[in-house]
């Protein structure tokens, strides 16, 4: 019981934390904002005009809730949805290098925006234009997991061995695929868009976007850590939570789902941005321990201060220029990886 | 006599390339203790996942309480039955109370945390098994007989009606294999357990099993069952088997 408000008083200095981080996430950039630019904008007086580096108000806030705020809340927001669907992915497939990415999810959505994006549906003023990436990014997420789980399929119920297996040959496959439609892709703009969406990217997402993908992270983690309890129990392995109550194939099936739910509307959002779901989980149970509702709300804001961070640096490392996240996250996610595993041999 | 507790009735099983159970019965008793002997892949795992409900038999009906187990929630039936398994192991490493405290899952909504009972229970299991010491450790860190005795505690924590084993002293020196049969038996409930030990087996069943080539061999009380001629089908093996004056018996194999 006392261990439980230690943990919670953790929670809240690393979300205060998060707070700071993306505060000065929000002012830093190439064009730089004050924190006395960001008090008139919020109470205007007609005696300030600019801002304390010479440029427009105006332009200030205009750059400030169509660019910045909106880029700085979706990483928080994905990096949490990354970092909770790795941790529940590994727990329910019962296998520590689980995440979305290796079960084929997100290859399956870069399939459907590449395919989107080569076959020129996105090229128009139609609704179907615009939202062609997204919607194809989710119809391959979703068709991927539909013959990963008929491929897992074994007595009824689905293998996690068998799940591992076939998430591997279908995100080859997927690849493969994607790969030779870059390989004909005429036009080399199009092979540049789609190199840039398969590193991830957050330089285009709206508001709406944020919408969509906030509320889905707040449906998927309610429900999750409404089962935190069965998460653990299914973590001792298949039989061990049947003896518990708990039926593991279909808490599985209803986990994957609605982690492949979350990952395509961030990949169809944001590209394919690694290495969140697999190390963030790994790191926080090195520090708060397995018990799920801890894992889940420690890395939820752990990996909200992961990409918060990441993001900044993408935009700061090169001046006018900009690394695509999903290099970053590699870039730092597997040093830290690293550590983390000689740390654990250490302990051992 | 007692009432039956749990009532498996020509339960049949196979895998696709063989058959491992044809019409097998069995049957617990209140407080009974129960063993199911064999050679190795006679089927006892088996028999003992179908009534825990992992595996689903080909034909037959398992009871409890006179009612099919399938018309059980596996929560309700969670409540009643605890199983201390072979499977004892997990994808990430967890604190020796929080797996014991995993017995109390069955009795708690989902919005429901642990309370200070479920604390009590934990604990006191724990010191059944002298591993209240080991409380704040990583499962990790303990050697497979430390495991089964920490599984045993979950066991113990679901305070169930009754108590199936699968060789539940596999993993244990002498001392503990006694001192956890010696626990599990103080218990008073029903037990359903598999185990290769015949002296064990003589001590602490009172009703045993055996099977042999997916059929039911034998059943009757270790006295009348542990026969040379028995042993010698069952196991293909000559044993000579001593009865002393407490009717205790002793094996000695050639």
């Amino acid at each position: 019981m006392k261990q439980n408000k230690t943990q919670y008083g953790y929670l809240i200095i690393l979300l205060v934390l998060l707070c700071c981080i993306a505060l000065w996430s929000v002012i830093s950039g190439q064009i730089p904002i004050g924190l006395n630019d960001i008090k008139h904008i919020i109470s205007p007086s007609s005696q300030v005009v600019y801002s304390e580096s010479g440029i427009k108000l105006s332009m200030i806030e205009e750059v400030l809730l169509t660019m910045r705020m909106p880029r700085v809340i979706m990483a928080m927001v994905v990096g949490a949805a990354l970092a909770i669907s790795g941790a529940v992915m590994q727990s329910t497939v019962q296998n520590p290098l689980a995440d979305p990415f290796l079960l084929g999810i997100s290859s399956g959505a870069s399939l459907g925006a590449t395919i989107a994006i080569v076959l020129g549906f996105e090229v128009g003023e139609s609704i179907f234009s615009e939202l062609s990436i997204p919607v194809m990014a989710f119809l391959g997420a979703s068709v991927a997991i539909l013959f990963i789980f008929m491929l897992s399929l074994k007595n009824n119920s689905v293998s996690t061995l068998y799940l591992i297996l076939a998430g591997t040959v279908i995100n080859a496959f997927c690849a493969a695929l994607s790969n030779a439609l870059v390989y004909i892709a005429e036009d080399s703009e199009k092979v540049r868009a789609v190199a840039f969406w398969t590193m991830g990217s957050l330089s285009q997402v709206s508001w709406t976007q944020v919408g969509i993908v906030g509320v889905g992270l707040l449906i998927v983690l309610v429900y999750f850590l409404f089962h935190a309890k069965e998460l653990d129990a299914m973590m001792m392995g298949n039989e061990s939570a049947v003896t518990l109550g708990i039926n593991p194939n279909v808490q599985r099936v209803v986990m994957i789902v609605l982690v492949t739910i979350l990952t395509s509307l961030v990949v169809s959002f944001c590209g394919v941005i690694g290495f969140v779901g697999l190390t963030i989980p790994h790191i926080v149970r090195s520090l708060v321990g397995s018990k799920h509702h801890w894992t889940l709300l420690y890395s939820a804001v752990v990996g909200a201060v992961f990409l918060v961070g990441a993001d900044w640096l993408s935009r700061v490392l090169i001046p006018q220029s900009e690394v695509a996240i999903g290099i970053l996250t590699a870039l730092i996610g597997c040093p830290l990886f690293a550590v983390l595993l000689l740390t654990n041999k250490k302990r051992i | 006599m007692k009432q039956v507790l749990l009532e498996a009735k020509n339960i049949s099983f196979v895998y696709p390339t063989r058959e491992i159970l044809n019409g097998v019965n069995i049957a617990v008793r209140q407080g009974q203790f129960v063993g199911i002997v064999g050679s190795n892949g006679c089927g006892k795992s088996t028999l003992l996942k179908i009534i825990y409900r992992v595996l689903k038999a080909k034909s037959g009906q398992v009871t409890y309480n006179g009612k099919d187990i399938q018309e059980y929630t596996l929560k309700e039936m969670a409540r009643k039955i605890a199983v201390v398994g072979q499977f004892n192991d997990t994808t990430f490493d967890t604190t020796v109370l929080d797996v014991v405290l995993m017995g109390r899952l069955p009795f708690k909504a989902r919005w429901q945390s642990f309370d200070q009972k479920d604390y009590q229970l934990a604990l006191a299991s724990l010191e059944k098994v002298d591993m209240l010491r080991y409380q704040d450790k990583s499962l990790s860190t303990l050697s497979g007989g430390e495991k089964q005795r920490i599984f045993l505690a979950r066991a113990l924590t679901q305070q169930p009606e009754l108590i199936i084993l699968d060789e539940p002293t596999n993993h244990l020196d002498i001392r503990f294999q006694l001192e956890i049969l010696k626990i599990v038996k103080s218990l008073g409930i029903g037990v359903l357990a598999t185990m290769h030990d015949l002296s064990l087996i003589a001590n602490f069943c009172d009703y045993i099993y055996a099977l042999k080539d997916t059929k039911m061999h034998s059943s009757g009380k270790p006295i009348e069952l542990l026969t040379p001629e028995n042993i010698k089908t069952i196991f293909g093996v000559e044993c000579k088997v001593v009865q002393d004056r407490d009717n205790k018996l002793f094996f000695s194999y050639q």
